[in-house]
């Protein structure tokens, strides 16, 4: 099942798979023009939309071909890297970048290629580049609260942001890249037809319009091609989504199995005390005991969750993080299992159950509280005090801190 | 064959999509990542600060999270990727009698006025890259691919900039 673990090839696996695609990618941007500056920059003075075409298709493309790969189970979209979202500081540098673009003619990989094809301002902006990043290196500690916690959603797909079915976002987004081809074949054309029109119109610049003139083919052909195959693609894996959907389901059970196996999934009573009291966390405890026990006692402010209700539980904000507690951690797992295989995000068991968090902190027999219908007023549902956890020996922590940082580490070219 | 334009050796605009959609797929599908290219001059900055000053790279935690371990900075699949990309970009330039020495320029500015044009642009794209965590590689394309919400609100941004200025900065290139 895909993504593979590249580091099986061995020490030298993951450079050579690393240079091989690098130099289809080189080789493609090469092919496709962008090692020129003027090719590039054409795309924003609208008399040649290489730039738009090649891009949106190559997204579109690879979309449609994960889509594939997901539907029918070879492919696990969950452990793919996915950008996290930083929508602040991803605009502001967006608008940066672009304003950069058209004064140094380049973005970071066209730079790279015009200068292996021996352009000097390939070279140059790549000198550039990496003084920008040397400056970002020092200046980042200024804007450290803007660059880490505007607009800061974690991991955020299309499919959770609209709330719709992966075909269906990936069929939108064909749909928005055909609509994008579509204006551009248009306005190259308005842009032929105007250059026409000056050249007859005032014959002294001729010359010059016409050293201007890029070559553009007409595309209707392979663009009625390239639509039918990708929406006819996304259409039939569309129709297919809901029947394969048990093969997908298998591969997220195998995963799921595994991190309870490598205890990933369950949190010590001590870590889950120092969650109590870190003031930032959105941290959501739910019990599913009986209600007659969770009425008798319960950790400060846990939800009761009716074992047989669990789907309550999708409806929690994604980024809080949410504990099961139970009579004993067999219990929670049973919960868990079905939770996470309805996708939901950050959830935990606590380790053991609730006997072992009495075992911790509760000054009394737990018997003696079984007697007493006490909620949370019991003096062991509280998170004790720092200088007691303290005292207590380390544990080996579980919980991952959602939005800071990505799920999966080392992916995309932010560094 | 035309002798200015270098058009009949590029590709049509959408096959060539197709191909690009291809290899960045295959790196999804092998990998489990995009492609990339700013986060690999990153660690090249990184590195330099690295050999030159490394007791910069433990106090600022920019370059500590990409140089503060105990494996080398450049080692790492980004760096190998680039060097790809350098040797299929050559490779294609040189099939194509594209790998000249040159420098582009438009018709109305100097040589010396485009160097330094060059190098005030990668500055910006260079500083904007670390900002935004990735450039149209690593994010607009690769995230954009996977549908990254973050990833398309930043490739908008990146054309929303560009178009901004384009007429008002025209004379650098028409």
């Amino acid at each position: 099942m895909a993504p593979f673990d590249v580091s099986v090839l061995g020490r030298l696996g993951e450079p050579l798979v690393s240079v091989l695609l690098g130099m289809a990618f080189g080789f493609v941007l090469e092919r496709s023009g962008f090692g020129s500056a003027k090719k590039l920059t054409s795309q924003f003075y609208l008399d040649d939309m290489t730039v738009l075409k090649v891009m949106f298709t190559a997204i579109v493309t690879a979309m449609v071909l994960v889509l594939f790969a997901t539907t029918i189970g070879i492919l696990d979209y969950d452990r793919l890297f996915v950008n996290p979202t930083y929508l602040g500081s991803g605009i502001l540098g967006g608008l940066i970048f672009g304003v950069g673009f058209v004064i140094g003619g380049f973005c970071p990989g066209t730079a790279l290629v015009a200068a292996a094809t021996l352009k000097l301002d390939g070279l140059l902006f790549v000198l550039g580049v990496l003084g920008g990043i040397f400056v970002f290196g020092y200046t980042v500690p200024e804007i450290d609260a803007f660059w880490n916690d505007s607009g800061n959603y974690g991991v955020l797909t299309l499919i959770d942001w609209l709330g719709l079915p992966m075909p269906v976002v990936v069929a939108l987004a064909v749909a928005l890249a055909f609509a994008f081809f579509a204006g551009g074949e248009w306005i190259e054309a308005w842009m032929r037809r105007k250059r026409a029109t000056d050249t007859t119109n005032a014959p002294a610049e001729g010359s010059e319009a016409a050293t201007r003139h890029t070559p553009v083919t007409r595309h209707r052909p392979i663009l009625r091609r390239l639509a039918i195959a990708l929406f006819g693609t996304t259409v039939v894996l569309g129709l297919l989504w809901h029947p394969l959907e048990s093969r997908r389901k298998g591969a997220l059970a195998a995963r799921i199995e595994e991190s309870i196996r490598l205890r990933k999934v369950q949190v010590d009573p001590r870590e889950l005390a120092d969650l109590y009291s870190e003031p930032k966390l959105a941290l959501v405890v739910l019990d599913l005991r009986s209600e007659a026990e969770y009425n008798r006692f319960h950790l400060l402010d846990a939800k009761h969750l009716d074992a047989t209700a669990l789907s309550v539980a999708t409806t929690l904000p994604p980024k809080s993080i949410k504990v099961l507690v139970a009579k004993d951690e067999a219990q929670e797992l049973a919960a868990y299992r079905h939770l996470a295989l309805a996708r939901v995000e950050n959830l935990y068991v606590l380790a053991g159950g609730m006997p072992s968090w009495m075992r911790l902190f509760s000054p009394q027999d737990v018997e003696t509280t079984r007697l007493l219908a006490l909620g949370d007023k019991h003096v062991a549902s509280r998170s004790p005090a720092h200088d007691s956890s303290s005292r207590l020996p380390a544990y080996v922590p579980t919980v991952k801190r959602p939005g800071l940082g990505s799920k999966k580490s080392g992916g995309g070219c932010g560094g | 064959m035309n002798e200015r334009s270098d058009a009949p050796r590029t590709w049509n605009p959408y096959l060539a999509g197709v191909a690009l959609g291809v290899v960045l797929f295959t790196s999804f599908f092998v990998t489990g990542h995009g492609l990339g290219a700013s986060g690999a001059l990153a660690r090249l900055v990184t590195f330099g600060v690295d050999t030159a000053a490394p007791k910069a790279v433990d106090t600022h935690a920019f370059f500590a999270a990409l140089g503060g371990g105990a494996r080398s900075t450049l080692s790492h699949w980004l760096v190998w990727e680039v060097i790809g990309i350098l040797i299929g970009g050559f490779l294609s330039g040189l099939l194509a009698g594209r790998a000249r020495l040159a420098m582009e320029r438009g018709p109305r500015i100097r040589p010396t006025t485009r160097a330094a044009l060059a190098l005030l642009g990668g500055l910006l794209v260079g500083w904007g890259t670390q900002l935004s965590r990735g450039c149209t590689s690593g994010q607009a394309l690769s995230g954009g691919a996977v549908l990254a919400v973050g990833s398309w609100a930043f490739m908008f941004a990146v054309f929303g900039g560009a178009y901004m200025v384009a007429y008002p900065l025209r004379k650098l290139w028409r």
